[in-house]
C-alpha cells in the first residue's frame, strides 16, 4: 500500500465519527441569555441586590444579626443574673413560705440558753 | 424478465475516495434561516454576521444548527469529556454573541466560530488536572460522546469498532496541536486554508503538523492499516 492511499485511508476512518449538536445545549444558552437580558432591564439598585456578591453579603448580615441576638438572650437567661427570673418563680416562692430576700433574717442558731421550755 | 441492473445498495452511492476526500464535512457558508413570520429565507453570511452584530438571539441560533454539529465534534474529540465539552460549546456561543460587534467577517464565519471552540478547548485543557477516563478503555468512543457515522462508507473486512475504539485512542495520544489540526482536517472536512485560520498558524504550519500527527498515527494503526490492504 502506498503512502497516499495509507493517508487516505486513516483520514476517511477518522472521519468516520462524529457527534451531532445537542438541542438541549441550544435552550439552555438562550434561557441564559434571556436571562441576562432580563437582569439588564431591572433597576440599577435592584440588579446590584441580585449580584452573587450582594446575596452574599445580605446572607451574612442576616447571620450575623441572628447571631447576635441569640447570644444576647443567651446572656439574658444565664442563672445568677437576677433573684427572681419569672413571675411563676415568684410566685411559687411565696407559696412555698420562702422568704424573700429582703425579708428579716431568722437566726438559725438560737441562743444557747433559751430551752423553749414554757415557765 | 425485465433487466434491473446491479443491485443497489441503501444508503448513499458509494464514492470514489478522492472525491469523498473533496466532501466538506461541515456547512457551506451559504445559509437559509427563519425570519419573525416563520418562512425559511435564504441569506448571505454577511446577513448573518449583521444579525449577530445585532444581538439577534435567532441569529445565534442559526449558527448553532449551522455549525452545532462541527462544534461539538471538535468540543468532544478534544476533551473527551461529553460533559466539558457542552461546557465549551456553551461558552462559544456566549462568546459568539459577546464578541459579535467586533467580529469583522474576513475570515468567514465558520471559520471565526471553530476558532472560538478550538481556543476554549486548549485553554480548558490547559487549566484541566486530571485526565478523562483511562486510555486504555473500550468505551473511548461512547464516553467521549462520539459515535460512528452510520452513512460512512466502510469496504474493509475489519471490525469497525474495535478499529476506530483504536484509532481514537491513538489520536487522544496525539500532542493537542497535532490533534487539533487532524480532526479539524481530516474529521471536519476543513481545507488546508481553513484549519490555518481557525489555528491561526500559517499553511506550512498546518501540513506540518498533519504530517507527524499522520506518521504517529500511522505508527500505530499499522497492524490495522496492513490488515486492511
Amino acid at each position: 500500500m502506498t503512502e497516499r492511499h495509507e493517508d487516505e485511508r486513516l483520514a476517511r476512518w477518522i472521519g468516520a465519527v462524529r457527534a451531532e449538536a445537542d438541542p438541549v445545549l441550544w435552550t439552555r444558552v438562550r434561557a441564559r441569555i434571556e436571562a441576562g437580558e432580563e437582569l439588564q432591564l431591572l433597576p440599577a439598585w435592584l440588579a446590584w441586590l441580585m449580584r452573587p456578591a450582594a446575596l452574599g453579603a445580605a446572607a451574612a448580615a442576616v447571620a450575623l444579626v441572628c447571631g447576635a441576638g441569640l447570644v444576647t438572650i443567651r446572656s439574658a437567661d444565664a442563672p445568677g443574673t437576677s433573684s427572681a427570673g419569672t413571675l411563676t418563680e415568684a410566685l411559687l416562692d411565696e407559696v412555698t413560705g420562702t422568704a424573700p430576700d429582703d425579708a428579716p433574717a431568722i437566726p438559725s442558731d438560737p441562743s444557747p440558753g433559751d430551752t423553749g421550755a414554757i415557765g | 424478465m425485465l433487466d434491473r441492473g446491479p443491485p443497489q445498495l441503501p444508503g448513499r452511492p458509494l464514492v470514489p475516495i478522492h472525491e469523498r476526500r473533496a466532501r466538506p464535512r461541515v456547512a457551506p457558508q451559504t445559509v437559509a434561516t427563519r425570519r419573525e413570520d416563520g418562512g425559511l429565507v435564504d441569506r448571505s453570511e454577511t446577513e448573518l454576521i449583521e444579525s449577530l452584530r445585532a444581538r439577534d438571539l435567532d441569529a445565534l441560533g442559526e449558527v448553532y444548527r449551522l455549525y452545532g454539529d462541527a462544534m461539538t465534534t471538535l468540543a468532544r474529540s478534544m476533551m473527551r469529556d461529553r460533559d466539558e465539552a457542552a461546557d465549551v460549546v456553551e461558552q462559544a456561543l456566549m462568546r459568539v454573541r459577546d464578541a459579535a460587534p467586533r467580529f469583522r467577517g474576513e475570515r468567514g464565519l465558520r471559520t471565526w466560530v471553530m476558532r472560538i471552540v478550538a481556543n476554549l478547548c486548549r485553554d480548558s485543557l490547559r487549566r484541566r488536572k486530571y485526565v478523562a477516563g483511562r486510555p486504555d478503555e473500550l468505551e473511548v468512543l461512547g464516553d467521549a460522546g462520539l459515535r460512528i457515522d452510520p452513512v460512512a462508507e466502510w469496504d474493509e473486512a475489519l471490525d469497525r469498532a474495535t478499529l476506530l475504539a483504536a484509532l481514537e485512542r491513538a489520536i487522544q495520544a496525539l500532542p493537542v496541536e497535532q490533534r487539533e489540526t487532524v480532526i479539524l482536517r481530516d474529521r471536519l472536512g476543513l481545507s488546508y486554508e481553513e484549519v490555518a485560520a481557525t489555528l491561526g498558524i500559517s499553511l506550512g504550519g498546518v501540513k506540518s503538523r498533519l504530517f507527524r500527527a499522520r506518521e504517529a498515527l500511522k505508527k500505530r494503526m499499522r497492524p490495522y492499516l496492513e490488515e486492511a490492504s
